[in-house]
This record gives C-alpha cells, structure tokens and sequence, in this order.
C-alpha cells in the first residue's frame, strides 16, 4: 500500500470513528435523560444554542431564595442586542444595558445573548473581582 | 545530553497533544459550556444543532490527537489539528483566548513540519519495514 493511499484508508478509518464517538455520545445523553431527572437546563440543552423547538413558554416562578428561575428554553428566546440574556455558572443574566458598556467591545457580549456563556465569562474574566461584580450586579434569576 | 535535541520533537508533539486531548475531553463531557463558542452563523447554517457541532469538534480532537499522541500518521493528524485550531483561531480574533490558540497552532505545525520524531509509531513502522527490506536483500 502506497503512501496516498494509506492516508486516505487512515482518514477514513478516523472519520468512521469520529461518527461513532458522537452517535454514541448523543445516545447516552438521552438515555441519561430518560433514566432519571435530570435539570431542565440539561434536557433543553439537548437541541443546543439556537436550534431550540417552539416549546410551550413556562413562566418564570420565584425559588425559594427568593430568585426567580427560569429555563433554558426562555434563555435563548431573549438572543439578540436589543434583548440580551444569559446563564453564566447557573445565573441568568439580562446583559442588554451591558453590550455597549462593555470594554471589551459590544460583540463578545453578543455573542453570549440566548446561551450558556460560562466557559466565554470564566476564561475572560473567571475570579476578577471587577468584572465578578459587574456580572453579580446584571442578575436576574438562575437557571431552573 | 546528546539525546534531548532528538527527544526535543516527540516532546512536543506530546505536549501539545494533551491540550488537543482536554479541550476534546471536554467538549463531550459538558458540550453545554462549550456552545457559546460557536459562531451564530454557523449555527444558523448548519443542519445539526449547536451541541452536535461541539460534540463533532470534541471527536474530530480526540481521534486525531490520540493519532498524534501516538505519532501514527503524525504529519496528516499535525496538519489537520494545525488547520482546524487555525479557523478557531480566526474566528475568535484578538483577544487573550486567541493569542493563546495563536501559540497552539504554531506549535502544531512545528510538529508538522518536523514529522514524525524517534518516538513516533510511524518512526517505529519505517524501521520495521526497512528492517524487513534488508533481511529480504540478504
């Protein structure tokens, strides 16, 4: 076997193996789902990011701390500037005021709008008390 | 003290590996802190959710930098990480994140260019095909 060609058999053999490893990964994450309860961020997160099905709109009820929650579903619903929201370690944030405040500049806030934004936040500005503080200040509830 | 500057490239390439290794790791553990990544875009354009595409990226790491780890196919697997962490790296931009995948990428095509070193499997390969061609000769 030439040098082309065993290339060719190795890239194959890996593309294989990579559908394997995603078709199995996704299959245990709905078994996981049907198995037991798992949080409603984690089974919304299912269709990820912006391909979220019309689901029917839950309101959003206080817990008992006294912080309304909300789901992840209602997150992604609020993905654009001028209605920017997002769940950063289980918080959800109502970033909208914050996109042309921002010094990093107003596009790496919108590109948080709608989803889970916590590893983006975390590797910025994870432990700054600044920015830590600012986040803290634009909460509106957390993640049902 | 002879032997570092031929350990010097399979050091390397290890090392960069395990980055490879994490960030694929992760990315199918907890796909959901990964997806705020992924440009609108693309998600827009694509046909398979957001979680989907982590889930493809996080493979698409772990198969080829398993390869790398192993140095089978070095140069191909280099290439393609190198490429691939190349368009991540543009589309993240300037900022912290992209200087550091700036230096990932770098040193991933180091590795390409080098090939595969004295601890590679496809080094291993090659001596034993020529070992095998030179026992037929004799």
């Amino acid at each position: 076997m030439n040098k082309i060609t065993s290339t060719i058999v190795f890239l194959g053999v890996a593309g294989l193996i990579i559908i394997g490893i995603v078709f199995v990964r996704s299959q245990v994450t709905i078994q996981i789902s049907v198995g037991k309860p798992v949080p409603q961020s984690a089974t919304s997160s299912l269709v990820g990011g912006q391909k979220v099905p019309a689901a029917p709109a839950q309101a959003s009820v206080p817990t008992t701390q006294g912080e309304k929650s909300y789901t992840l579903v209602e997150v992604t619903r609020h993905d654009n500037a001028q209605d920017c929201w997002s769940v950063v370690r289980g918080g959800v944030y109502n970033l909208t005021e914050w996109i042309n405040q921002h010094p990093g500049g107003s596009e790496a806030i919108i590109s948080m709008c709608g989803n889970d934004s916590t590893a983006s936040f975390v590797d910025q500005h994870g432990g700054r008390r600044s920015p830590e503080s600012e986040l803290a200040s634009l909460k509106i509830g957390i993640l049902k | 003290m002879n032997r570092f500057p031929l350990i010097a490239p399979a050091f390397l390439r290890i090392g960069i590996t395990v980055v490879y290794l994490w960030f694929g790791l992760q990315q199918l553990i907890s796909p959901l802190m990964w997806v705020s990544y992924i440009p609108k875009s693309i998600v827009a354009l694509s046909p398979v959710s957001a979680q989907m595409l982590v889930y493809c990226n996080g493979a698409f790491e772990i198969v080829f930098g398993l390869a790398l780890l192993f140095g089978f196919f070095t140069r191909v697997s280099a290439l393609l990480l190198a490429v691939h962490m190349l368009d991540i790296t543009l589309i993240v931009g300037y900022n912290a994140i992209g200087v550091r995948d700036y230096g990932i990428v770098i040193a991933t095509f180091a590795v390409f260019f080098f090939g595969p070193d004295v601890l590679s499997l496809d080094s291993f390969f090659r001596k034993s095909k020529e070992g095998i061609v030179q026992g037929t000769n004799i």
